[in-house]
């Protein structure tokens, strides 16, 4: 029987194999991508929340004449935002996540009045002085996330996590569901951001079946049958955005309570201290983004409905 | 680091004096050699060490004189975590027909199977044997394992010899003893 030093040699001459040069890796070259690094990622997290507002899905069907196009597809109204905690290189998250197509540019616009003409609608601010200066206002175009749906892709998930291969239909290969969000109407309080929009809207075919979707993806992403069933049938009487968040990232996700019901919030999303908080209200979704504390959230929700 | 960055990385900084960068220089080749032995990748190491220090950089409850352990622990973790990403990746992309091989003519054909071997060996074995056979294969002591991994040092010699003999096991099991 071999002793445990023999037993460690044995490992670690195979271990071996990758031993790298004595000079390997550069220093500088690891120092000035750590230091790319902080100084991009922020942006990165910032689209990341922005989209949550747009990592998501939808739905359009083969290219098709606009009037028939019409005929198609329907509009659902996402009244609220799903975030799931998932392995965000695993293959469910690539198979489920859309792409933003443009991320928008805010444009300035010289008053409230200007931004309610240039977005359609009318900006809600905080009432009060929950802010001590009044903001300056810039509005988005609509943007847009889709996700061409690969059959082939959902069924080896779904057979993966257990469920029926067969339950996926064949006419959803090719398929783009579609996330339209916006316009955005930003209103900069020296730095922190209050972004509003009117309700998302999901473009998918009439028939297409949003509670299996939701149940398939759910079930893709690790969740029981039973979870993954009541959940999607839940939403898809009431559809929602579908944000996915690395599990890295768990510990910064914290959920808070409004008058009018459950928001969340990121921490550190672009930059240390800074936060991200993303809530529904009537007719609106609103984002927060800044150097707010948990409570000057609640109270700025508090204070526009 | 300079400018905005390190304006925002004092501020978030705890209270005790914490030199991030002496802290790098110190540790990032090592960290970047204990993700390489278990991933075989380098370029993909250097990424991933990157990361590790990224993720020191923003959770500043982790910057301290024990910092090297909780280094160590994130490399390992991540790099298992690489490990079997990619082993689901790669299953994945044969089922859908896709096939990411790539020569690489630096590399003899028995290196790279080599390499192969390690990874899969590694992914098939628990997370936490995996952990302790790269990081002893890097030359971790006792002490520096049982800080790095958060395990009792009395009893990190019984585990360490159960990991290395289950990828002993796995490993005669897949390719024999040669």
């Amino acid at each position: 029987m071999a002793t445990h030093e023999q037993i460690e040699q044995w490992v670690n001459r195979r271990m071996i194999t990758a031993d790298p040069s004595a000079t390997w890796p550069d220093l500088a070259a690891g120092w000035t991508d750590l230091e790319r690094r902080i100084a991009t990622r922020p942006r990165g997290r910032l689209i990341w929340a922005a989209c949550a507002v747009a990592a998501c899905v939808a739905m359009l069907a083969q290219p098709a004449p606009r009037a028939v196009a019409q005929r198609y597809w329907d509009q659902v109204v996402l009244g609220r935002i799903q975030v799931l905690i998932a392995d965000y290189d695993g293959a469910a998250v690539s198979v489920f996540s859309p792409e933003m197509q443009h991320p928008p540019e805010a444009r300035a616009v010289p008053s409230r009045e200007a931004a309610s003409n240039a977005a359609g609608f009318s900006p809600r601010v905080p009432t009060g002085d929950v802010f001590t200066a009044p903001p300056t206002y810039s509005v988005t175009d609509v943007a847009s996330a889709t996700l061409r749906l690969r059959t082939p892709a959902i069924r080896y998930l779904a057979a993966q996590s257990g469920a029926s291969a067969s339950e996926v239909p064949d006419s959803w290969n090719g398929v783009v569901l579609e996330v339209r969000v916006g316009p955005v109407i930003i209103a900069d309080y020296d730095g922190t951001l209050l972004l509003q929009s009117l309700p998302f809207q999901l473009i998918k075919p009439v028939d297409f079946d949003l509670a299996l979707f939701y149940r398939l993806a759910f079930r893709s992403l690790g969740m029981s049958e039973r979870d993954a069933g009541l959940l999607g049938g839940d939403l898809g009487l009431s559809p929602a955005l579908l944000m996915f968040m690395p599990k890295e990232d768990r510990e910064l996700l914290h959920e808070f309570k409004t008058r009018t019901g459950t928001g969340m919030m990121i921490a550190e999303v672009y930059g240390p201290g800074k936060t991200v908080a993303i809530w529904s209200g009537r007719d609106r979704v609103y984002a927060l983004f800044g150097p707010v504390s948990r409570d000057f959230v609640i109270s700025v929700a508090n204070a526009i409905e | 680091m300079s400018g905005d960055t390190e304006a925002a990385a004092a501020a978030d900084a705890p209270a005790q004096t914490f030199d991030f960068d002496d802290v790098f220089r110190t540790h990032y080749r090592r960290i970047a050699r204990v993700i390489v032995r278990v991933i075989q990748d380098p370029s993909r190491a250097e990424e991933l060490a990157v990361e590790v220090f990224w993720k020191l950089w923003r959770h500043p409850r982790a910057q301290g004189p024990q910092c090297s352990g909780w280094l160590y622990r994130t490399a390992v973790r991540t790099a298992v975590d690489e490990l079997r990403t990619r082993a689901r990746r790669e299953k994945y992309e044969r089922w859908l027909g896709i096939d990411r091989h790539v020569d690489d003519p630096e590399r003899s054909r028995e290196t790279a199977e080599d390499r192969t071997r390690i990874r899969t060996v590694l992914a098939a074995l628990r997370s936490q044997d995996a952990q302790l056979v790269a990081l002893r294969a890097e030359g971790l002591s006792y002490e520096e394992l049982a800080q790095a991994l958060n395990l009792k040092s009395t009893s990190i010699g019984t585990m360490l010899r159960r990991a290395q003999e289950s990828f002993r096991q796995e490993y005669i099991k897949r390719y024999g003893d040669a």
